[in-house]
């Protein structure tokens, strides 16, 4: 149009319209009036209470609409997360995404055996410090539920594993309030003081209701905690479509969507303006195993139309990708690791969670990790787009090749390969031959070997001896107060 | 009683009923009615399930269908001096507020004509142990979808043999991160997946 025209075009994925939207939430506020939710929380039902919704029985609340839209009105749009160090670095606004591992399998591929076996502490050091080398992994939580602790304190034995291995954003669970507050001391003890953490929060806590309407104690507990802590916190409104929820996708929707507004209500009510993220995804029940699948075509839809809502609203949201409803790191994962990784940044969720799971997020794998984060350098370079100018235009160049030269040993071609390309590390683009003379390797014997070494020679920033013995004091007294039962 | 079975596993709830009617009428036994009949259909059901011909929507509607038959033959068979299949005990653990597998066991169990106590979600082990004592139940079956949970299912256990009654029943369980071997590690006699093998697991017993 103008001389000197410059601009960066990037992908991005749209569903709904205004209208659409505007009707999903008009939906969800009358279902929040009509049907309303169960809070099994007396602080949490009295804050309902005094905000003017009306109630029944103790435990169930009608929300009128006004009181929904103070709280959107209320809830930050945006959520800076900083690392171990206090080094600000994910910017949970928008479209802007970030990638993390999962939490709490029960069972790991060991990377030496191939074998599937038991989850035990080192295994969530080792993803910790797997996800602290690879560039394309952004936070970390734990890739296993150690069955070498004493139960009721894995959470705790966790998040020193994690915080120790890594001086990447943590996201952790909780058993319960207490959990989170021996979690919330050892993290004040990283940071220097709680004022520290509350202004640069390294850590985000994950928590969730029960669908259709059903907030538990103590998902509540922690939720009000983190609120009053400014603990950044998401808190997961799925719903099992067929299940936990209508059958017809747009039901399930809006009723998770009701569900989350819900959640949004009774956190800012605690503490207006805590940090707060959100999803209201949809997954179809398998209705021959009766299983919950960790990917689907269905959720694919309902990711972005959460991720729709949420800026509709001005809230940061969470995503899930890399996992595979496979038992191994088959062809079925390669599928779902690609989709589910293209879709999330398609959609442009801000957290998005579960790399490296396998079976439905009762295994996990650094082998898987490895792989993902190769999709994720791969889907990058996609969503980077395209420059637009007269210099990358190059019609000066287009002129002086001519109708039969070649651009192999142009200066233009030296100069702008490396910053216009994408380079795989792991996908194999060798001739057969050459394939065979490397040694014919699959993509999951090379993941295998660049995980081993990685292990062996990665290096993570260590933390301060205080600090290290601040944090087992608290890992020592729960451990006490867990004996005297 | 092919067209009992058919009745019943096309979903044709009013011709179901008009022909067991007419079955009783002609002077057909309801047992018979109940095994030839009702059984058969229910098990062709879940032979198909298994082939992945019908899905758990539609099990669990040919399951209320069934229970629907029931009503009207069981006084009947009482009458004829039949004897009931079984009572089965449920509920979800103390801490544990998810109950749809529990409600999807229920439903199958009444498919195949058991009757179920159900004592809903949120359960302690008092509750268990008193139902135990007072229901003439054979089986005792618990829920519980969180690992949390999950472990509270081997305190109703003990509290069960506390109270001398574990040689009187028999405990099954389940749960989304329940397997075989912690079923066998908190003294449980059986486990079961999902609702469809947990019914042939009673059957088993029963």
């Amino acid at each position: 149009m103008r001389k000197d025209y410059f601009v960066r075009v990037q992908p991005h994925l749209t569903l709904l319209d205004e209208e659409q939207k505007y009707e999903i939430h008009m939906a969800s506020l009358e279902i929040l009036e009509r049907t309303g939710i169960l809070v099994h929380y007396d602080e949490a039902f009295n804050l309902l209470r005094k905000a003017g919704c009306y109630t029944r029985n103790g435990n169930r609340v009608f929300i009128p609409g006004p009181v929904v839209e103070e709280a959107i009105q209320s809830v930050p749009e945006r959520i800076t997360i900083s690392n171990r160090k206090g080094e600000r670095c994910l910017y949970l606004e928008g479209r802007k995404s970030y990638f993390g591992t999962g939490s709490d399998t029960p069972n790991v591929i060991d990377i030496h055996t191939g074998k599937r076996r038991k989850a035990i502490l080192d295994d969530v050091r080792d993803a910790a410090k797997v996800s602290d080398y690879l560039e394309n992994i952004d936070f970390v939580m734990s890739m296993g539920l150690a069955d070498d602790v004493p139960p009721k304190l894995s959470d705790r034995y966790q998040f020193e594993a994690m915080v120790s291995n890594t001086i990447k954003p943590i996201m952790f669970t909780a058993w319960d309030r207490e959990g989170l507050e021996d979690i919330y001391w050892m993290a004040v003890a990283v940071a220097g003081s709680e004022e520290n953490l509350r202004r640069n929060p390294f850590l985000i806590h994950y928590s969730e209701p029960i669908a259709p309407f059903i907030h538990p104690k103590d998902s509540l507990q922690k939720l009000l905690f983190c609120a009053e802590k400014g603990i950044p916190v998401e808190y997961h409104c799925i719903s099992i479509a067929g299940a936990t929820a209508p059958a017809t996708l747009a039901g399930s929707f809006v009723q998770a969507n009701a569900r989350m507004l819900s959640s949004i209500v009774i956190h800012q009510l605690k503490q207006k303006g805590a940090p707060l993220i959100v999803q209201s995804p949809v997954i179809y029940l398998d209705m021959k195993t009766s299983l919950m699948p960790y990917f689907g075509p269905e959720w694919c839809l309902s990711t972005l139309m959460s991720k729709e809502m949420a800026l509709y609203y001005g809230v940061p949201t969470f995503g899930k990708a890399g996992a595979t409803d496979a038992k191994v790191l088959d062809q079925q994962s390669g599928i779902e690791i690609g989709m589910s990784i293209l879709t999330e940044s398609l959609v442009g969720n801000n957290l998005i969670h579960d790399i490296g799971y396998l079976e439905a997020g009762l295994t996990s794998s650094l082998a898987a990790i490895a792989i993902c984060d190769e999709v994720i350098s791969h889907v990058k370079r996609f969503m980077k787009g395209i420059d637009i100018s007269p210099e990358h235009i190059a019609i000066e160049l287009i002129d002086k090749v001519g109708p039969d030269g070649n651009y192999i040993t142009m200066e233009h071609t030296l100069q702008n390969f490396r910053k216009e390309a994408w380079f795989p590390k792991l996908l194999d683009r060798n001739r057969y031959d050459n394939w065979i003379a490397l040694g014919s390797k699959t993509m999951l014997e090379k993941a295998n070997e660049l995980m081993r070494k990685i292990l062996t020679s990665h290096e993570v920033t260590p933390l301060l001896t205080e600090v290290k013995k601040e944090m087992e004091a608290i890992l020592q007294k729960a451990k006490e107060k867990e004996s005297k039962g | 009683m092919r067209q009992i079975s058919l009745a019943l596993q096309e979903r044709r709830y009013s011709d179901l009923m008009r022909l067991i009617e007419a079955a009783l009428t002609e002077g057909i036994g309801p047992d018979a009615i109940l095994k030839e009949g009702l059984i058969r259909g229910m098990e062709e059901v879940g032979e198909k399930f298994k082939e992945g011909e019908l899905y758990i929507p539609e099990v669990l509607a040919i399951a209320k269908g069934m229970k629907q038959a029931m009503d009207i033959l069981n006084p009947k068979l009482i009458q004829s001096g039949f004897k009931a299949t079984g009572k089965i005990i449920l509920g979800t653990v103390k801490g544990d507020l998810h109950d749809i597998g529990k409600n999807i066991v229920k439903m199958m169990l009444e498919g195949a004509g058991f009757v179920v106590d159900d004592l809903g979600i949120d359960v302690p082990a008092e509750r268990f142990v008193e139902a135990v004592r007072t229901n003439n139940a054979q089986v005792l079956g618990m829920s519980a979808l969180l690992t949390t949970t999950m472990n509270y299912m081997r305190e109703v256990i003990e509290a069960v043999t506390e109270a001398g009654l574990r040689g009187n029943i028999k405990v099954i369980v389940g749960g989304a991160p329940v397997t075989q071997k912690i079923a066998e590690q908190i003294g449980a006699d059986g486990y079961a997946p999902d609702a469809i093998l947990a019914v042939e697991k009673v059957k088993e017993w029963l």
